[in-house]
């Protein structure tokens, strides 16, 4: 294994461990754009990501320049991450003075940024493309084929990526819902038992146990539901 | 429309936002379509499919915006005609019912075990209904959230769908229902049940319509940070349609007060507890809440017959 492959092969590691982790998302793709710029030896890379109405928006970016032609495709709609995402499949541009017609906008600003050439890898699901990552060269030519691959395996690897957190949020908060409900309820259960076992009205069981979780800097539902299996045992008038 | 009517206002903006976010949708889809015409063959299949996915987008947003109108429409009715009629405003919900033409709705929210925890409802045959189904334990919710699909009940099949249920709902004066389930199918956190919707679209229009609505509940209002603020800090003021959807919302506290104190009456269980106070509401023929509104005031101790 080659030094270059030997580097590829840690990013993909690397990348799917972030993800498997759950490590925190904008981080994860901020670090992606670095090594792409890195690994294909590019002056920056970018990453787009569609927000949950499908509109194209910057996710991260490996340099202040990368990210400001970012910012460009989407406020002007044009630009090569947009039309890989739109096409789902990789968009070569070896030289950006001839590219002045296909993104008139575009194409001046990132050649201002001394940037010769791109790359933009589609970021693909099974039936649907989320985004899209570009990696910008200083010098006009196209990648070897092998660099092209590296690249459209990470954003391959960042789409699935992408897709599992997503997916994965809604489920956390459903599940954080239901929790939030059954908290509720657990506090009006602890406050009927607490009430009933110390003779005391519903409003000064409530204080108790909010007392109670403030001064030992619990949730008011954890102090509930100790009260409620025995676990916690809370006597005497509350103080407030 | 400005000035008058301050409650309307944010309705408008959430209605406005639903439609902005449908026209994005709408926007990629269409480039999708196009593409489809010129694009080779192997490449088709994947514009069809973002074409339909974004397509999809586009509806849960307008169907959203259509609820957001529909509740705008009602408060200026209410607005209007507010010295003659009622004094609160109409509930979110009744806009859901609306929309199907239906004479109520409920949403109600369950635990992972499937118990009832907040019920939100249009009107009393809706409240009363979702009662129902709280203190019995069968009924549209347990069965749309089970089997995770849509339940549409004609009026020829409710009287034989639950044994206990159908007669005690055919009471209250509902002939025909449809349920469909809200949240993720991993994760179900509830349920849209309307009653009596208009017998003209019992069919596959109602089966649709409630399908739509279902889905922009849940992901327009529901399964939002929004939804969880509100029903986590009860002192911060929620402004958004997940607010004042729970505005309405009845989260059964003085049941599970009741609960609580029958426990330490009776030394057992909560759930014992709760089954104990259902089950004295069942055989007094009142409703749960009422019941356990007596134990909470010592009028009623479960211990002592």
């Amino acid at each position: 294994m080659g030094d270059t492959d030997r580097r590829g092969w840690d990013a993909m590691a690397d990348l799917a461990a972030r993800f498997v982790a759950e490590a925190d998302l904008a981080c994860t793709l901020a670090w992606l754009a670095d090594q792409c710029a890195e690994l294909l030896g590019g002056t920056a890379a970018g990453v787009m990501v569609i927000d949950a109405q499908g509109a194209l928006d910057v996710a991260a970016a490996s340099s202040g320049p990368a990210r400001e032609l970012q910012e460009l495709e989407k406020r002007h709609f044009e630009g090569p991450a947009r039309d890989s995402f739109h096409a789902g499949r990789r968009i070569d541009c070896p030289d950006l003075a001839e590219a002045d017609d296909r993104w008139p906008r575009f194409a001046p600003v990132a050649q201002r940024h001394g940037n010769a050439a791109l790359h933009a890898f589609p970021m693909a699901l099974p039936g649907r493309t989320i985004g899209a990552m570009t990696v910008f060269l200083a010098d006009p030519g196209a990648l070897p084929g092998e660099a092209l691959e590296t690249g459209q395996t990470l954003a391959n690897l960042a789409a699935i990526g992408v897709g599992s957190y997503r997916a994965r949020q809604n489920e956390i908060l459903a599940a954080q819902l239901q929790a939030a409900l059954h908290s509720r309820v657990l506090i009006e259960q602890a406050k009927g038992l607490l009430a009933e076992r110390l003779g005391i009205p519903l409003d000064d069981a409530f204080a108790l146990m909010r007392q109670h979780a403030r001064s030992h800097g619990r949730k008011l539902g954890d102090i509930a539901s100790a009260v409620l299996d025995g676990r916690l045992i809370l006597a005497g008038e509350p103080t407030e | 429309m400005t000035g008058p009517f301050p409650e309307i206002e944010p309705v408008r903006k959430w209605a406005d936002m639903e439609r902005v976010r449908a026209i994005r949708a709408a926007t990629v889809a269409r480039r999708h379509e196009r593409l489809m015409a010129t694009a080779a063959e192997s490449i088709r299949p994947f514009h069809q499919r973002m074409a339909d996915l974004h397509r999809r987008l586009e509806m849960r947003h307008l169907t959203a915006a259509k609820m957001h109108d529909t509740h705008v429409s009602r408060l200026l009715r209410w607005a209007v005609t507010k010295e003659q009629q009622a004094e609160v405003p109409p509930r979110y919900i009744s806009a859901v019912a609306e929309m199907l033409g239906a004479r109520s709705a409920g949403i109600t929210l369950l635990s992972p075990e499937q118990t009832e925890m907040s019920v939100i409802s249009s009107d009393t045959v809706a409240a009363a209904a979702q009662d129902l189904e709280f203190t019995l334990g069968e009924g549209p919710v347990h069965d749309a959230t089970t089997a995770g699909e849509l339940v549409v009940v004609a009026a020829d099949l409710l009287p034989h769908r639950w044994q206990h249920y159908s007669p005690a709902v055919s009471r209250l004066g509902v002939r025909s229902l449809a349920v469909a389930p809200l949240g993720l199918p991993e994760t179900w956190v509830g349920a849209l049940t309307v009653f009596d919707p208009t017998r003209t679209k019992l069919a596959g229009w109602l089966a649709g319509a409630l399908k739509e609505l279902a889905d922009a509940l849940t992901h327009t209002v529901l399964l939002t940070e929004e939804c969880l603020a509100a029903l986590t800090d009860e002192g911060v003021a929620v402004t958004g349609p997940a607010g004042q959807l729970l505005a309405n919302a009845d989260h059964h506290a003085v049941i599970h007060q009741a609960a609580g104190m029958v426990a330490a009456q009776c030394g057992c269980s909560i759930e014992d507890a709760l089954a104990l106070v259902k089950a004295r509401a069942f055989v007094r023929g009142e409703r749960v809440g009422t019941i356990a509104l007596q134990i909470v005031e010592k009028q009623l101790r479960l211990d002592d017959q």
